[in-house]
């Protein structure tokens, strides 16, 4: 369990990283080019989504922090993540490569938005309908295993 | 003495009391046999769960929680109760780890005799 602490205070350390870096991002974008993109539409999602990006990390972070001072809530966490079943219903969703793909398509949707407004909205929307597929199996293999 | 008018007349009384009997030792045998194969069948299934959840019945033994359970084989609630319910299968590593928590033998704990005619 000593081992897994520590990987938990590394991720801690990652996401706070993470989630300054995209604050970081979000002043200089707010402060430096809001006037140059005012109203467009592309810039907004990406504002959306690095503030998503703030935000997530920083619960995900407040989570590992308190499971760190509770040993049942460490072993809890730990459970959780090495449960067999869950990991085999996250593989049957395909999970961790739809995450991988839609992030991308989000990634290079939002670089292309700022040229052609329909590629954006194109990958955006196929993006999520990868992910909103990908709950819907995971849902079902729940209940079904 | 009877006469033989009378005779038939007894004859067709008795074989019609005959025929009531029969079909009422039949309709009886019927719902015996009905009740002794539900029986049978209730105990088969009594089997049949009873061998998916012999988890939970060590469990119950033990006076243990599945929460309890999970957190002592490194496993999440949920798990265990699909296991116990006979939705999820085990990993061998899982089977294990219960049927050492109990200090049984993984074939005490689960029902492998699905896989004997395959060997």
């Amino acid at each position: 369990m000593e081992a897994y602490k520590l990987t938990i205070k590394k991720r801690c350390f990652i996401l706070m990283a993470l989630a300054l870096i995209c604050a970081a991002f979000i002043v200089v974008f707010r402060f430096g080019f809001s006037k140059l993109f005012a109203g467009n539409e592309v810039f907004n999602f990406q504002e959306g989504l690095l503030s998503a990006f703030v935000l997530l990390p920083l619960i995900k972070a407040i989570r590992y922090h308190k499971a760190q001072k509770d040993e049942t809530a460490l072993r809890k966490l730990y459970n959780d993540e090495n449960d067999e079943r869950k990991k085999f219903i996250r593989q049957k969703s395909g999970m961790p490569l739809m995450q991988i793909t839609s992030g991308l398509m989000i990634f290079a949707g939002i670089i292309i938005g700022y040229v052609n407004k329909t590629i954006f909205y194109t990958l955006v929307f196929a993006a999520m309908a990868q992910m909103t597929i990908a709950v819907i199996i995971k849902t079902f293999y729940m209940k079904k295993l | 003495m009877l006469a033989p008018a009378h005779l038939g007349y007894y004859r067709a009384r008795l074989s019609c009391i005959f025929k009531f009997l029969q079909s009422q030792l039949d309709t009886k045998c019927k719902a015996g046999y009905t009740i002794i194969a539900k029986h049978t069948l209730h105990n088969l299934l009594e089997m049949r769960i009873d061998l998916q959840t012999r988890i939970k019945a060590l469990r119950k033994e033990k006076k243990m929680s599945q929460e309890e359970l999970a957190m002592a084989v490194g496993t999440t609630r949920q798990t265990i109760t699909s296991i116990e319910i006979g939705k999820y299968t085990a990993s061998l590593g899982l089977a294990y780890k219960i049927s050492r928590f109990f200090g049984k033998k993984i074939e005490d704990v689960f029902d492998l005799s699905e896989f004997d005619n395959d060997i």
